[in-house]
């Protein structure tokens, strides 16, 4: 015989009154355990919802990023410098300038420190025919970036070494080249050190090799016949007027085109909308936690005043068992047990009652959270059964706070006089 | 021999707001083992009073109670407590067993106080004495009256205490039923116990050795 049989012994006895305390623990453990899993539910949606939006966002940046790749391997500039002499219909037509102008130009931009421009790059282009595979294609010379503002900045395009070559896509296909290997070109021999991927335009026939070696070939020493330029992000209102007005001092015999890029519209567009999309996504951001706050502020109120009340409940309950087995603790009392005893033998019930109702009302708050939705249409979200933490803590305080609870019923049933108890019966 | 319980001049008053009633007043007795003493009187006089006087469960206002040779009540209530669980066994009008246990377990109760090698062959050894064998897993509301006290007094004796305090044990009880407990209780005198029998019923008192009479706190002579 021990205390805890007495107690399983008498819970089995009186189940409504044990149903009735576990009910109330169940309720309180179960609300706050419904709580934190809507809680929990709302941030895994949040998070859902978030890296949906970071996703599409991130998609977007690629494309942005790539509209930004594209327009840098259109060198990058979108302000082209020409000699003056060059007929901008030629231009247009052949897709490559055919005036020529002293490769000097560009140094001495270089050195004037213009405010409106960033990078420059030289270049000599031609149409040539390839005499080793008799084939027609764009010649491009360039030289490494000539940078103004700072030295440190990151090339905008990689300069082709002397002796490689970089070949467009169409073109390596069709002569079969690969990076790697040694190709002649107008006698010279050059290394394939890069083939671009296909671009649709007339890069994919173009060969690009050092500036100083398509001057050779192409007998042009120390000419240009086009300054690609970066230009910077002034903010005037006519932006070209400024950089032409600027040029046109250093460079008389040049005229300046903006050279406009679709590909440079469309990344503005893409990135209007991916500011916006930051926005949204902020504003997302924004009202899932003014939701979530709302939905802890009520919890807050909810989960105590249900806790108190199920405390409160589980005291009054503990007080009528108590008031029914006067007799009982009265004849222990007798028998010889201590007031120690029968305070456990009250205090134990109530912890009995806490642990049952805990882990009732854990399972039972799982499920009620669980089915809790956001929206009707929206895709089952579950968060997970088990967490172990939670249920140690629950079914360590739920005893705990049951046993507070009962704790002056408990008191009150050891301070009883077995004396007066007996004689009255 | 050394008394069981002795009572030297024991009043116990109970003072209300209207009046004082002395329920003990000034009683002196003796128990010996073997002794099976009656006390009879009408009701009000104060038997249940001097029985849980004398089982260490009511203090004295005046006068000395000694239990074994030792006043419980000059021990702290918990030490007081093992008092009445190793030298006492109760027996009442109501059976007071507990509701929920079932016959073995409430002959067990006991042991909750007083934990003692070999309690259950004990109690099953006392509850086949007393004819409880084929009851051994029933309820007390499962049992008829007779048989609920002779649980009552099967759980009294699990302890194999040295005193048995019997307040009105047959009231309850058929005359038939009742005669059984009454030589029950012979039979623990026989055997070396001391029985305190409080009772007004005259028949009931004519199985003690000494029989006393009780009449408002005093003896009657
Ligand atoms: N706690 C108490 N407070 C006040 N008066 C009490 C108390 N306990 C007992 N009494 C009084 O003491 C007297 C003796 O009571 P007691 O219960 O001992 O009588 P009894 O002889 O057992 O009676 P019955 O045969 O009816 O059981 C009664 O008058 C009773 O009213
Ligand atoms: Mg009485």
């Amino acid at each position: 015989m021990n205390v805890l049989r007495l107690i399983t012994r008498e819970i089995v006895f009186r189940k409504l009154g044990f149903a009735l305390g576990v009910l109330s623990v169940l309720a309180a453990v179960g609300t706050l355990v419904a709580a934190l899993t809507v809680l929990r539910k709302h941030d895994a949606r949040t998070e859902q919802i978030i890296a949906a939006k970071e996703a599409e966002t991130k998609a977007r940046l690629a494309q942005l990023e790539d509209d930004y790749r594209k327009i840098t391997l259109k060198m990058g500039f979108n302000v082209l410098i020409l000699p003056k002499a060059q007929n901008l219909s030629d231009l247009y037509a052949d897709d490559y300038a055919t005036q020529y102008m002293p490769e000097e130009y560009a140094t001495r931009l270089a050195k004037s420190r213009v405010a409106t421009i960033n990078h420059i790059l030289p270049s000599l282009q031609q149409k040539v025919r390839w005499p080793e595979y008799d084939r027609t294609i764009l010649l491009m010379g360039v030289r490494g970036v000539v940078y103004l503002h700072s030295p440190k900045q990151t090339p905008l395009l990689q300069p082709v070494d002397p002796g490689q070559m970089v070949l467009g896509a169409e073109l390596a296909r069709n002569l079969n080249l690969k990076v790697g290997e040694q190709t002649k070109f107008f006698g010279r021999t050059f290394t394939v050190s890069k083939i671009n991927e296909d671009r649709g335009n007339k890069d994919d026939i173009t060969v690009w090799i050092d500036l100083t070696a398509a001057q050779e070939i192409l007998g042009k020493p120390g000419q240009i016949n086009a300054i690609l330029a970066l230009d910077c992000t002034c903010a005037t209102d006519d932006r070209l007027a400024h950089i032409r007005a600027e040029i046109g001092k250093i460079l008389p015999d040049t005229q300046i085109i903006e050279f406009q890029s679709q590909a440079l519209a469309r990344a503005e567009t893409r990135y209007r909308a991916e500011v916006e999309a930051q926005a949204a996504l902020a504003q997302e951001k924004k009202n899932r936690a003014r939701l979530r706050a709302e939905r802890e502020a009520f919890a807050a109120v909810l989960v105590p005043v249900v806790m108190i009340g199920s405390a409160v409940w589980i005291g009054f309950l503990a007080l009528a068992n108590v008031r029914e087995r006067r007799v009982e603790i009265g004849v222990l009392r007798a028998l010889g047990l201590r007031r120690r005893q029968i305070f456990t033998l009250f205090l134990g019930k109530a912890m009995l009652t806490g642990l049952v109702g805990a882990a009732l009302g854990y399972t039972a708050g799982v499920l009620a959270g669980n089915s809790w939705k956001e929206a009707a249409d929206q895709t089952p979200l579950h968060v997970p059964w088990f967490d172990l933490q939670l249920m140690i803590i629950l079914l360590v305080a739920a005893p705990l706070l049951a046993a507070l609870a009962s704790w002056l019923p408990a008191l009150l049933a050891a301070q009883q006089d077995p004396a007066d108890i007996l004689r009255e019966e | 021999m050394t008394p069981i319980l002795e009572f030297q001049n024991v009043c116990k008053v109970f003072t209300t707001t209207k009046r004082e009633v002395r329920a003990v007043d000034g009683i002196s007795l003796t128990l010996a083992p073997g002794d099976f003493v009656a006390v009879q009187g009408p009701s009000g006089c104060g038997k249940t009073t001097l029985l849980l006087t004398a089982g260490g469960l009511l203090q004295p206002d005046a006068g000395t109670v000694t239990i074994a040779g030792e006043n419980p009540y000059r021990l702290d209530p918990e030490a007081r407590a093992q008092v009445r669980a190793v030298h006492i066994g109760f027996v009442f009008q109501q059976f007071h067993l507990i509701p929920y246990l079932n016959v073995l377990d409430n002959v067990l109760a006991p042991s909750l106080a007083l934990s003692r090698p070999n309690s259950r062959p004990r109690a099953a050894e006392l509850l086949a004495h007393f004819g409880m064998t084929h009851r051994l897993h029933h309820v007390p509301s499962e049992l008829s009256t007779g048989e609920r006290q002779r649980v009552a007094l099967a759980r009294a004796l699990l302890h194999e205490p040295k005193l048995l305090l019997a307040d009105e044990p047959t009231g309850n009880l058929d005359s038939d039923n009742g005669k059984i407990v009454l030589q029950y209780l012979t039979e623990f005198t026989r055997n070396g116990g001391a029985v305190l029998l409080v009772t007004h019923d005259a028949d009931a008192a004519a199985y003690a050795n000494r029989s006393l009479r009780l009449r408002n706190g005093k003896w009657e002579e």
